[in-house]
């Protein structure tokens, strides 16, 4: 009887613990609504809703049935749009080159300062996501790392780790373009000769943490062997058509999967880029001018617009040192002029950034299961004078505009009599 | 009788036709040209919807809504664009053969850059594909004096052709500049090859001293002059304005207090910290011709506020009443000049008030408003005509009109 009772006992203490568990451990809920949602690859919602759970989207539509238990965040005049991802910038650290030309063992992650007002920048423009890499003068740079643009240390902010390896095939100040394909070739060829040696083979993929490396060959060919093993993709800038037709056969030949970062003059390989379906980023200028050295005249090119003429799907990057390339938002509204319409223009600085740093998964659009980053706009995105007013991250807000203090300064400043 | 009159009627019949088309050929050189807009940004500050302008011989002679085309006239149809007068760089670096200083002296009032000028510079063709169809051009900022500046249009065969005007505002370069570089590594024994000015007060100290030369020489004709100092005496005299170059608030109070002393009439250049002098600028009637307006962050001389200033300074320009135009700076900038202006907008400038200042108002200050600036009858018919609006980074460029010449800039 006693055993009987206490059991049963028990069995309602367990049973009443059955129930309350999950209430306890009730996910957070926040419904975003809006009078407008650009998702970039599900056309515009009218009147949306935006369902977060955790961080992640569970839903997006108009007349979505809130849950008792959601908060509520009303933007009901107010425009979103997904967190803008800047494909490629060299910005964010205090140096963007090694002085040594052959350095695919190094991250990104080890100089990045978090602190730095290029994130800032890039938060108050909408930009949710950059992937920074090191610069264009190195031949093999090292590893670039997807982040937020939010966080107190590095770790807090990282979305893909070892999003890639940077490559020039540029020539150097010191060396021509030959002496580079040459380092290249030798550097390639020795990973290759690393990579057949057993005991590389099962290698522990820990590039990029010092103290793992076991010999200093592994540290010197590990970076460039999981390039060749598919773990991520290379970013190769190229200057030229024929850079970019060479950095291309580098890639066939070794076996890697490759994003090109263009220089202007490559509006000529466009058909190229279109027949081989090449990944692309387009350089931040985007209006070229190029100058024929025999007629001596000057022509005019609206780069984007020769691409997308030939078909050609591209992701933008922005450079804010300069006035005419000074952000995304900017760079998409140039892209229009080059007859792109609204929707592919917000594409090429969301879903198709994503799409070649491999983050579509998780960022890039406003989709189920995607991560709640967004902004949200006070109108229309591609006009000069919209601002935005809000950036969520991970369903967060974590920039407002009404509480930007050095903004109110800019904007309100009082004249000294 | 029949072989004669088969042989004349071919003749005859010929010879008419040659007639109609000499004369279809002579009409059409004088034909007018007609372009109708959609919108019209005349550069004042009107706007007229559905418009006409018809220009004969490269200049306006005619603007208004509801035009009666003659039939032998070619019309341009622009009636779902926006027309707005080309736009004028108050200021600029380009286009410049060789150095844009003449280094043999600190005082060189008499040099005249037209002779230093490339037309064929990709400066040039760069410009009007970007919208600026006139440019200022004066020597560089390495000379305390170092001469007149110049009106060209920015397409032309020769620099006559391009010409507008010559000889119009004597520049003048205030601050750290023509003291750069001038102190001698280790005190060296006498060397001609030294420089006068080395730093700021060595600046203001020979413009003071040339002007007063001059003063003192009041009472001589011209006669005995130099040609610099005709031109200077044409400073004194007010008839050329001074340009003067000035970034940090102690070069611009430099400037005010020399006009207090010599009386000359002044436009003032760059103007970082021109936030600061808003109603002395005012009260003295100084036209500025501020920028660039993005990115002049970390300059060693300025306030650490200005920081905070430099972007809206056109805005707090245009509040005060203050003629203003705009420049950007930097190689190959010229055709920069809208972005700037965009970017003027965004931080909250009237885009009326932002066209102004890269089309009338920079007329205005230049002295050449009877020519350029708005689209009026007697002015030069140079006009841009953007799919949109011209303050939005998504509106095209479609055509750049020329002294009445057609354009594509996009090729």
């Amino acid at each position: 009887m006693r055993i009987k009772r206490g059991f049963s006992r028990c069995g309602a203490w367990a049973l009443a613990l059955f129930i309350c568990l999950p209430l306890l451990a009730q996910p957070q809920l926040v419904a975003v609504k809006a009078k407008k949602i650009y998702t970039a690859t599900g056309g515009i919602v009218e009147n949306g809703v935006i369902l977060i759970q955790d961080g992640k989207i569970l839903n997006v539509g108009s007349g979505l049935e809130i849950p008792w238990n959601a908060t509520t965040i009303d933007h009901g005049k107010k425009v979103v749009i997904p967190g803008l991802v800047e494909a490629h910038a060299a910005r964010g650290y205090d140096a963007a080159n090694e002085t040594n030309p052959l350095t695919p063992f190094v991250t990104v992650r080890d100089s990045i300062d978090t602190s730095h007002d290029d994130f800032k920048t890039a938060l108050k423009s909408g930009v949710t996501a950059i992937h920074i890499m090191p610069g264009n003068a190195t031949i093999l740079g090292g590893l670039g790392s997807v982040l937020k643009t939010v966080g107190l240390v590095v770790e807090d902010m990282l979305l893909i780790p070892d999003s890639g390896m940077k490559i020039s095939v540029v020539g150097t100040p010191s060396q021509t373009r030959m002496g580079v394909m040459a380092q290249l070739r030798r550097y390639f060829n020795e990973t290759k000769d690393y990579m057949e040696k057993p005991d590389a083979a099962a290698g522990e993929r820990m590039v990029s943490t010092p103290g793992s490396f076991r010999s200093s060959e592994r540290v010197k060919y590990e970076a460039v062997a999981d390039l060749f093993r598919g773990r991520y993709r290379a970013f190769v800038y190229c200057e030229s058509p024929s850079d970019l037709r060479r950095a291309c056969d580098l890639g066939k030949k070794y076996g890697y999967d490759s994003v090109f970062i263009l220089g202007p003059e490559c509006y000529k390989a466009a058909d190229f880029i279109a027949a081989n379906k090449l990944k692309v980023i387009l350089d931040p200028e985007l209006v070229y001018f190029e100058r024929d050295p025999l007629t001596e005249e000057t022509k005019r090119i609206d780069i984007a617009r020769v691409f997308h003429e030939k078909g050609v799907v591209f992701a933008l990057q922005s450079n804010p040192l300069e006035i005419h390339s000074r952000s995304l938002l900017y760079q998409a509204m140039q892209a229009m002029a080059g007859s792109l319409n609204a929707e592919e223009a917000l594409q090429a600085v969301t879903i198709e950034p994503a799409r070649l740093l491999g983050a579509d998964e998780i960022v890039g659009s406003l989709e189920k299961g995607k991560l709640a980053h967004f902004a949200v706009l006070d109108d229309e995105p591609f006009k000069v004078s919209t601002k935005v007013e809000f950036v969520y991250i991970d369903g967060k807000p974590v920039y407002e505009r009404d509480k930007d203090e050095e903004l109110k300064k800019l904007m309100e400043g009082k004249l000294i009599k | 009788m029949k072989s004669v009159l088969g042989r004349s009627l071919p003749l005859r019949l010929c010879s008419l036709l040659l007639l109609l088309v000499f004369s279809a050929g002579f009409l059409s050189g004088q034909a007018s040209l007609i372009i109708r807009a959609g919108t019209l940004h005349v550069g004042d500050g009107r706007i007229l919807k559905d418009a006409f302008i018809v220009v004969e011989a490269g200049k306006i002679t005619l603007v208004g809504p509801g035009y009666q085309a003659k039939k032998d006239s070619e019309i341009l149809d622009f009636r779902d664009k926006v027309i707005v007068p080309g736009f004028i760089a108050a200021a600029a670096q380009m286009a410049v053969v060789g150095q844009a200083n003449e280094e043999g002296s600190e005082v060189t009032p008499g040099m005249n850059l037209l002779y230093s000028i490339n037309p064929r510079a990709a400066d040039f063709e760069r410009a009007w594909k970007s919208g600026v169809t006139a440019v200022f051009l004066a020597p560089g900022n390495r000379n305390v004096f170092s001469g007149t500046g110049t009106i060209l249009k920015t397409r032309g065969r020769t620099p006559q052709d391009m010409l507008v005007r010559n000889q119009v505002q004597l520049k003048v370069t205030l601050g750290r500049e023509p003291g750069q570089g001038n102190t001698p590594p280790r005190p060296a024994a006498f060397d001609l090859s030294i420089r006068r000015p080395q730093n700021r007060m060595g600046v203001v100290y020979l413009i003071r001293n040339e002007l007063t030369k001059l003063q003192n020489k009041s009472g001589a004709p011209d006669s005995e002059l130099t040609a610099d100092e005709v031109l200077l005496r044409g400073v004194l005299q007010g008839k050329i304005p001074l340009r003067i170059r000035a970034r940090a608030y102690l070069d611009i109070e430099t400037a005010f207090r020399l006009m207090d002393e010599f009386g000359f009439r002044w436009v003032l250049e760059d103007g970082v910290e021109a936030w600061k002098y808003l109603d002395e600028l005012k009260k003295r009637n100084v036209p500025v011709i501020y920028g660039p307006v993005y990115n002049l962050r970390g300059r060693p001389d300025f306030d650490r506020e200005s920081d905070t200033y430099v972007g809206r300074t056109p805005l707090l320009l245009a509040e005060k009443g203050i003629t203003f135009a705009l420049k950007s700076s930097g190689e190959n900038s010229v055709g920069r000049l809208r972005e700037e202006a965009i970017f003027a907008v965004e931080l909250g400038l009237a885009k009326d008030r932002a066209l102004r200042a890269l089309t009338l108002d920079a007329a205005k200050i230049l002295g050449v408003e009877d020519r350029l600036g708005s689209i009026q009858a007697g002015k030069d018919a140079d006009l841009l005509v953007f799919e949109g609006d011209p303050f939005e980074p998504s509106s095209r460029l479609v055509r750049v009109v020329m002294n009445g010449v057609v354009l594509d800039p996009q090729k």
